[in-house]
């Protein structure tokens, strides 16, 4: 979960960067637009910056979640795997060679634990930090926006306490006719109070208008109530309040603060270019009077968060006497363009993207392939020197293996032995990518078809100590077991340790994405609950089936020698453990049979 | 109860003529039976104020709001009363009542009709 948790930030942070981008864009560009375009472009235009810093939606250009795929996932589920993996050290192994001799020899353990205990427990504070920066983000935030709201509330009750009725049934009337002017239908009231410095609107659910006093001149009262009422009527109390929820999201993020500053000043600008905008020459002039004279009142509480006032900031007041004083009506030419402008805009936000939310697709069906293939299991393309022919797969080791279809860590293979590792089934052209280290010894990877029968699939040789990395790709479908081989069956390489290795299939990042549980983490969580119980495993293996229309995560954990299976299912919706059977079997890997048989109970237990 | 300003006891007047519970429509049409055409906002007011002082009641009948009085026309003259002899009679009904009198604003065959009323009689029917 905790992975899932800091892709969660992840994606925030690419929506933070993403929205940087922009916000850099809209001020690096203002003085071209500051005076050609409406104040109500100005206003409205972060919107755009707001739904990209919100809404962790992309289009399939996507530079942002380009850059942060470079560097996902900090921590390393390799070393979890790892390190869950080394739990176990004294295994039973039974070797296989090639030509098929069993073997029984109790594994000597050049103890790695000893050697890298030092690193993985840096590791760990080190990932245990990055695995809880999504924690220490979402606290901040939610305790940033909560100050917010008390500090709010205060204020409105600050505000409701202060309050008098207006007791003149003419100013009720006048206000009542300017409210029929600007055609609001809902209730709006209307109160004085002494304590405020300047009129303000405050309120969501029943929203009034608080004046300092009503004893001031018509034309005063008239443009107070309008400006008041215009904000009321477009809503700019949820508009803020929008903005304070991006600034609490966003809180590592200068820019989102600026923006803040930015949007409030725009806001009242653009309310008083609305207001007007209806009004003629004389009127204009009275409206600027009517700024001029808010500043004469002082009031004892200054706090003014997220309530709409009519003149809060007195530097903000030139600006918008020199807006008034200057204000032409836009040509029709410059609307368009302002939505123009907006529309390119608004693609741009689109375009830098978001991490991880490129391209989602429907989680794919992957029934499990139960054929036994008796016929002749052709290898289509395959890439025997692996990354040449294809894109280069650049590995970094901290990075974990998307949809691991399967992994293993083996601490030592004698010489000249081979290992079964499991099974896995290529879909047809699916492409693979595999990745396979040890710290000494050179070693093979082999695969070999199923059911069982001794038969190597063609050239599916890898000899990993010059290649360690490349991709399978099948043109059909193939179920194989995988060998790994000490020193190409030359006992002169001598043995190999620290084995590791990950086959991975390219698209299940996209293809799980939309579950609740990715199949990673069901992985961790099959491991977690094995290591409890102190159950056994050594390799493990994993698919995503649809039993019953729900999808679940069958991770296989299995020992040594393949005798001891255990199934766990984890529903890739809720993220629980439904269920988890360990089964004994005779046979080796007879993984095929066990897994079989451990999906036809699942299915009977939910029909 | 508290008190009521004049334009409130205009609406409420109007939804006590109504039977106790009115509609904005009824209550508008009320107002300008009787000349006082109010704005929107303000009829709303009004009746915000009223609801808050806790004399009416709004309920919802599906989007139309229905104003039913929470004090009855009779319950409210008493309670006025009573606070008008408090605060200028200081309580005592005699000045009151000798105030009416004098003032003819009682007349002789009222005065006595309530007298016998009181005293368990039964008013004459003439």
């Amino acid at each position: 979960m905790l992975w899932q948790m800091n892709d969660l930030l992840l994606t925030v942070l690419s929506l933070s960067l993403s929205g940087s981008i922009i916000i850099a864009i809209l001020f690096l560009c203002k003085p071209l637009y500051k005076k050609r375009l409406s104040k109500k472009w100005h206003y409205y235009i972060w919107l755009v910056v707001i739904t990209r810093m919100l809404v962790p939606l992309s289009f399939e250009i996507n530079i942002v979640g380009g850059i942060f795929s470079g560097f996902s996932q900090p921590g390393t589920l390799e070393n979890e795997l790892n390190s869950a993996m080394l739990g176990g050290g004294e295994a039973q192994i039974i070797t296989n060679t090639p030509n098929t001799q069993n073997t029984n020899f109790d594994l000597q353990t050049a103890t790695p634990e000893t050697q890298t205990s030092a690193t993985y427990s840096q590791n760990n504070i080190f990932s245990m930090l990055i695995s809880y920066a999504w924690l220490i983000w979402i606290v901040v935030a939610a305790i940033l926006f909560i100050r917010k709201l008390t500090i709010y509330q205060g204020f409105v009750n600050y505000i409701k306490a202060g309050r008098v009725e207006l007791d003149s049934i003419d100013d009720l009337e006048r206000f009542g006719r300017l409210m029929r002017q600007l055609k609001i239908k809902k209730m709006v009231g209307i109160y004085t109070n002494s304590l405020i410095s300047s009129p303000l609107l405050i309120g969501f659910f029943k929203p009034y208008i608080a004046l300092p006093t009503t004893n001031i001149s018509e034309a005063d009262f008239e443009n107070t109530i309008l400006h008041e009422l215009t904000h009321y009527k477009r809503g700019d109390m949820f508009y803020k309040w929008l903005v304070q929820l991006t600034i609490c999201l966003h809180w590592f993020n200068p820019l989102a603060y600026l923006m803040g500053r930015e949007i409030n000043n725009a806001c009242e600008l653009s309310c008083d270019e609305a207001v007007i905008k209806n009004l003629d020459d004389d009127g204009i002039k009275a409206y600027g009077n009517t700024l001029l004279n808010a500043l004469g009142f002082g009031g004892k509480y200054k706090n003014a968060l997220s309530s709409i006032t009519l003149s809060d900031n007195k530097k903000i007041l030139g600006e918008r006497l020199n807006m008034i004083k200057n204000f032409k009506k836009k040509p029709k030419s410059a609307a368009l363009c302002a939505v123009l402008l907006a529309i390119v805009l608004g693609m741009g936000a689109g375009i830098a993207g978001v991490y991880g939310m490129t391209n989602p697709m429907p989680v794919e069906n992957n029934a499990p392939p139960m054929a036994d293939g008796g016929g002749e299991f052709g290898i289509g393309t395959t890439d025997n020197t692996g990354a040449e022919s294809n894109t280069p797969l650049i590995i970094d080791d901290d990075k974990p293996f998307i949809g691991v279809s399967l992994s293993f860590d083996i601490p030592y293979i004698q010489p000249a032995e081979s290992l079964q590792i499991g099974r896995i089934t290529f879909g047809p052209g699916i492409i693979y990518n595999y990745y396979f280290s040890s710290e000494s010894g050179n070693f093979m990877v082999g695969l070999r078809r199923t059911p069982n029968d001794g038969s190597w699939m063609g050239s599916g040789w890898f000899n990993l100590a010059s290649n360690r990395q490349g991709q399978w790709q099948f043109d059909e479908e193939a179920t194989v077991y995988v060998y790994i081989i000490s020193g190409s069956g030359n006992p002169e390489f001598g043995a190999v340790a620290n084995i590791t290795g990950h086959i991975f299939r390219e698209d299940e990042q996209i293809t799980f994405q939309a579950e609740q549980v990715t199949l990673n983490e069901a992985v961790i969580m099959a491991m977690d609950y094995a290591e409890k119980r102190n159950l056994e495993w050594h390799g493990n293996m994993q698919e995503t089936f649809s039993v019953s229309d729900r999808h679940i995560h069958v991770v296989t954990l299995m020992n040594w020698t393949g005798q001891i299976l255990h199934f766990a299912a984890i529903d890739a919706n809720t993220g629980d453990i439904v269920s988890f059977e360990t089964s004994e079997i005779g046979v080796p890997f007879n993984v095929l049979g066990g897994l079989e048989l451990f999906i036809q109970n699942l299915s009977t237990m939910w029909s | 109860m508290q008190q009521v300003s004049d334009y409130e006891l205009e609406v409420m007047k109007i939804i006590w003529t109504n039977g106790g519970t009115a509609l904005y429509a009824e209550i508008v049409a009320g107002l300008e039976a009787k000349n006082n055409s109010l704005t929107k906002n303000t009829v709303l007011t009004l009746l915000s104020r009223l609801a808050d002082k806790g004399i009416l009641k709004t309920s919802k009948t599906g989007r139309r709001n229905i104003y039913t009085a929470a004090v009855t026309e009779n319950d409210y003259q008493t309670h006025q009363t009573i606070r008008f002899l408090n605060k200028v009679y200081e309580g005592s009904t005699k000045g009151l009542v000798s105030t009416l009198i004098a003032k003819d604003l009682l007349s002789r065959s009222d005065y006595d009709e309530l007298l016998n009323q009181w005293s368990g009689g039964v008013v004459a029917d003439e």
